[in-house]
């Protein structure tokens, strides 16, 4: 799974900024780094599938206490196979893309 | 995990946590001047070593903000991606999509060998079949043959298929998918300066005092961009940040202030922003005096490109009218917000940038509303100078570089030429050297009229194109109103339709034939981003299979045409349109694969062919050996005395740009609209009226419809869809209600939804108090998910002078579906 590393703009709000701040502290995950100005910190995010991955994505841009996700960098699990897409072949026109023999 | 393994691991991340606090640091240091960077641990390099990981530049594949990257690869694959701490664009910095844009390449289901239609499904062919069936079939019907492509053609791409169709078929039929996401932009440009594209760049949002986002929503379209407003209110500058929008999003979160306006009445904001500034006597005279004109509309229900010469006084007059209550009751916006923005233009003390996308492009009053936001600047002088600027951004990554300088829409010719115009065919035609005369003076079909004529059928009036290639792009989930635009094809028989993709698509549903093609560091490419920067890149990696480039396929095509004796793919010397030639001046056959990255580089041969044309408009690139060397350079590109090449920040502006005239005692005029429709070294400001758009809701379809894109998905899902994690994010398309529209039609969170316009229907799961959130009477769909595609029920109506049709409204219904089974 990719490890990646991101810097988060924390909150105005001090209060939901430290709130924020405490569960990446906790989150096993996360690992905080030194802050940057006074609200940039950057971290790194290290999960075991993509379900975590996009859990933690997830957490991270919705928590109030966090303005701002910005990406620095990514890197995959050089054994890590194609997954199956979730993309379906949409019904909606009437062409078909099975094989001929 | 094996030991190995966690030590990789972790290396790996004191290697991300290591970038991430450089990076961090340079985008603090680049806006504070403070250059004391911390001391990094010497071990990680920049770009990191890792073991057997070799890095290479290229541009992010995405949207039009032109983030750079650093991609390494091992083995023949894509294994890690940076943000390029060199690049001024993103200064090491990437949103949520570049963070997976190395995945975007190993989706499942890539197409990798050309596919033919037979009576009994797909059957696989070679190349050399598929080039033939191609070329057999133009020279058959050559006048009723187009190309569709995008802005994520690259340049030498997007060129290539320009002089393939309007040098070598001379039928003009080609447009881009940027026809339905920037061509307002392209004519609010040039009906204001009289030449596209902005004339601020991003520096722009580095040192304005007041963003104002138009219907525009960086923080999840444009993320890097937003990010620097971010970073600077995070370091405790003042930035105030105004959202007028239609519905909040996570742009307004950050907002000081949410201006929530009804569909299409941004004209009338526009227009009292203006009446304020005449009535409080705060409009910049001595800017409008020495650098303006005045022009109006005489009919404005058929509004023209260039309209009619005005006066302040008719102007003044015609203003007048928009007063902050006037405004109010057209708008919803409340009057003292209107007085607002007009006291802020108003000020002299600060800087004011505008950033807007598609909220103002898809607009039935496209090229008008652009015009006005222009003349709002421009009459209150807040224009040319760091931080005051209008500014459109771009949502392809080249729908600057290459549908817009290229000139890949079907009125164009290269380097902002026009077809129109004899003159501009005959410099056409001297740097082709094609015969005089070859090229034809009749614009060929843009977007909405060239898929109206392929869904029409061929014995009938205006069924007149019969054979369209599709390359990097999705009409079939893309273009409005599907059922009249799209999917008539699957019952017409005597139509053709070629489509080259990385993926199976909606678009390839309907095809004929499908041609496997190279993505993004597959091969080599340059884009033009939204700040006219112009980037290059090498491929890094082998595509998969048989997937080929798309200008090969061009070029092979051509090739195969010239060899059937076609007239057109040869020169006035009777020489191959696209011949190239190695250094000895040898001609290498790069029709055939094996060549195509051989002896030369055919991206280079292309973009120094195309950098003749970019002088007239001045837009001038410098040779493709700068762009190999640079972070990409903003044109014009000008040679200095000392033989290095320097880019240009500030169009128009005497400080920056080498092109502003000199005044009598010979220093640069502080301004000078250079290409002035007027040829006066002025820029228009344009007054025209609030007129109620084409469809509003009404007692049968009482709500109004806004379409558009989401975080996580680029354009309509066909790579990003692909991407685990984002797919997984948001896995499909909803509808954005508001709780209160909600819950009077007894709709509950997550529950079916029937949306329903004069066009068709579609079932959406509902999103009640999501990310974005709609005011009653109005609802959001986003139209990345082809599973769902809610243009079976948008409009088709354009603009009058852009033809860009309106994506972001049009009037639906909306009821609960019973999921009940008894």
């Amino acid at each position: 799974m990719p490890i990646s590393g991101l810097i988060l703009t924390l909150s105005s709000n001090s209060e939901a900024a430290q709130t924020a701040l405490d569960k990446c502290h906790a989150d096993p995950q996360v690992q905080v780094g030194e802050f940057v100005g006074p609200r940039r910190c950057p971290i790194t995010l290290d999960t075991n599938n993509p379900e975590e991955d996009k859990v933690s994505w997830q957490r991270l841009q919705d928590d109030p206490g966090i303005d701002f996700v910005d990406v620095v960098c990514v890197y995959f699990d050089e054994d890590e196979k194609a997954e199956d897409s979730t993309v379906q072949v949409p019904a909606s026109h009437s062409g078909t893309m099975a094989l001929a023999d | 995990m094996s030991l190995m393994q966690l030590d990789r691991r972790n290396f790996l991340k004191s290697v991300a946590m290591a970038t991430a606090t450089a990076a961090a640091h340079e985008t603090f240091a680049a806006t504070t001047n403070d250059v004391s960077l911390p001391q990094l641990d010497p071990k990680v390099t920049d770009p990191p070593a890792i073991d057997g990981v070799v890095w290479d530049k290229a541009p992010c594949r995405f949207c039009g903000t032109g983030c750079h990257v650093m991609v390494g690869v091992k083995n023949n694959r894509v294994v890690a991606v940076t943000g390029d701490r060199h690049a001024a664009v993103n200064k090491g910095l990437l949103c949520v999509k570049g963070y997976h844009v190395g995945s975007i390449l190993y989706g499942q289901g890539r197409l990798t060998q050309p596919l033919l239609k037979t009576d009994t499904g797909y059957k696989a062919i070679s190349w050399e079949e598929a080039i033939k069936v191609i070329a057999k079939r133009i020279i058959k019907r050559p006048k009723t043959f187009a190309i569709y492509g995008s802005g994520q053609w690259t340049i030498p791409e997007g060129y290539a298929c320009q002089k393939f169709i309007k040098g070598g078929l001379a039928n003009n039929h080609i447009d881009p998918n940027a026809r339905l996401c920037m061509a307002s932009a392209v004519t609010g440009f040039i009906g204001t300066y009289g030449v596209d594209e902005p004339a601020g760049c991003y520096d722009d949002l580095d040192a304005a005092n007041v963003i104002i986002t138009w219907g525009n929503n960086p923080a999840e379209m444009h993320p890097v961009l937003f990010s620097r407003f971010i970073d600077r209110r995070s370091r405790g500058e003042k930035v105030t940040l105004i959202d007028i929008g239609t519905r909040r999003t996570r742009t307004t979160e950050q907002a000081d202030h949410y201006l929530c306006f009804n569909p299409h009445s941004d004209l009338a904001i526009a227009n009292g922003i203006m009446q304020q500034l005449i009535e409080n006597d705060t409009f910049d005279k001595k800017f409008v005096e020495q650098h303006c004109n005045f022009r109006y509309q005489v009919d404005p229900k058929k509004p023209g490109l260039k309209g009619a010469p005005s006066t302040f006084e008719a102007f003044k007059k015609a203003v007048a009218e928009y007063t902050p209550e006037r405004v109010e009751e057209i708008s919803g916006v409340p009057a003292d917000k209107i007085r607002m923005l007009g006291k802020l233009f108003g000020r002299r003390d600060i800087r004011i940038t505008s950033l807007w996308c598609m909220g103002m492009n898809q607009h039935s009053a496209g090229t008008m509303i652009n015009n006005l936001v222009h003349s709002v600047h421009l009459l209150s002088g807040h224009f040319g100078r760091p931080g005051d600027a209008p500014t459109s951004l771009t949502g392809q990554p080249s729908a600057c570089g290459t549908a817009r300088e290229v000139g890949t829409l079907a009125h164009a010719l290269p380097g902002g030429r026009l077809v129109k115009l004899k003159a501009h065919r005959q410099h056409c035609e001297d740097i082709w050297n094609l015969p005089r005369g070859r090229m034809n003076p009749k614009p060929g079909y843009h977007t909405v009229k060239m898929w109206e004529a392929f869904c029409t059928p061929t014995d009938q009036p205006g069924g007149d194109i019969d054979t369209i290639w599709v390359q990097v792009t999705n009409p079939g989930q893309t273009l409005p109103n599907l059922h009249k635009l799209f999917d008539p094809k699957a019952n017409l028989k005597d139509k053709f339709l070629i489509v080259s993709d990385v993926y199976p698509t909606a678009t390839t549903q309907l095809a004929d034939l499908i041609l496997p093609a190279a993505l993004w560091v597959e091969k080599n490419g340059m884009f033009g981003n939204s700040e006219r920067r112009t980037q290059q890149w090498f491929r890094q990696v082998t595509p998969p299979g048989q997937a080929r480039d798309d200008c090969w396929q061009v070029i092979a095509v051509a090739r195969a045409m010239f060899d059937m004796g076609h007239e057109g793919m040869r020169d006035k010397d009777g020489k191959f349109i696209f011949e190239t030639k190695d250094d000895q001046g040898s001609e290498v056959p790069i029709w055939e694969w094996e060549n195509y990255y051989g002896k030369v580089n055919v991206d280079e041969a292309l973009f120094e062919e195309y950098r003749k044309f970019t002088r007239l408009k001045h837009k001038d690139l410098a040779p493709y050996s700068e762009y190999v060397k640079a972070h990409g350079l903003r044109w014009p590109v000008v040679q200095q005395p000392d033989g290095s090449w320097r880019e240009t920040g500030f169009r128009f502006s005497g400080f920056d740009d080498p092109y502003v005239g000199k005044d009598a005692s010979g220093k640069p005029k502080e301004f000078d609209f250079y290409h002035s429709t007027t040829k006066d070294g002025r820029a228009q400001i344009w007054h025209y009226p609030y007129l109620d758009p084409p469809e509003m809701p009404d007692a049968t379809y009482p709500f109004w419809l806004c379409t558009g894109r989401v975080l996580e998905h680029w354009h309509s899902g066909t790579m990003t869809r692909r991407v685990p994690q984002l797919a997984r994010a948001v896995p499909r398309a909803y509808v954005e209600i508001n709780p209160d529209d909600a819950k009077a039609a007894g709709i509950a969170q997550g529950s079916p939804v029937k949306i329903e316009s004069r066009r068709g229907s579609i079932v959406l799961p509902a999103r009640i108090n999501g990310r974005g959130q709609p005011p009653r009477g109005s609802i959001f769909v986003p139209f990345f998910d082809e599973t769902k595609l809610i243009n079976n029920v948008t409009l088709d109506v354009t603009c009058p002078i852009s033809k860009e049709p309106d994506y972001k409204k049009c009037a639906v219904s909306i009821m609960p579906v019973s999921t009940s089974k008894g």
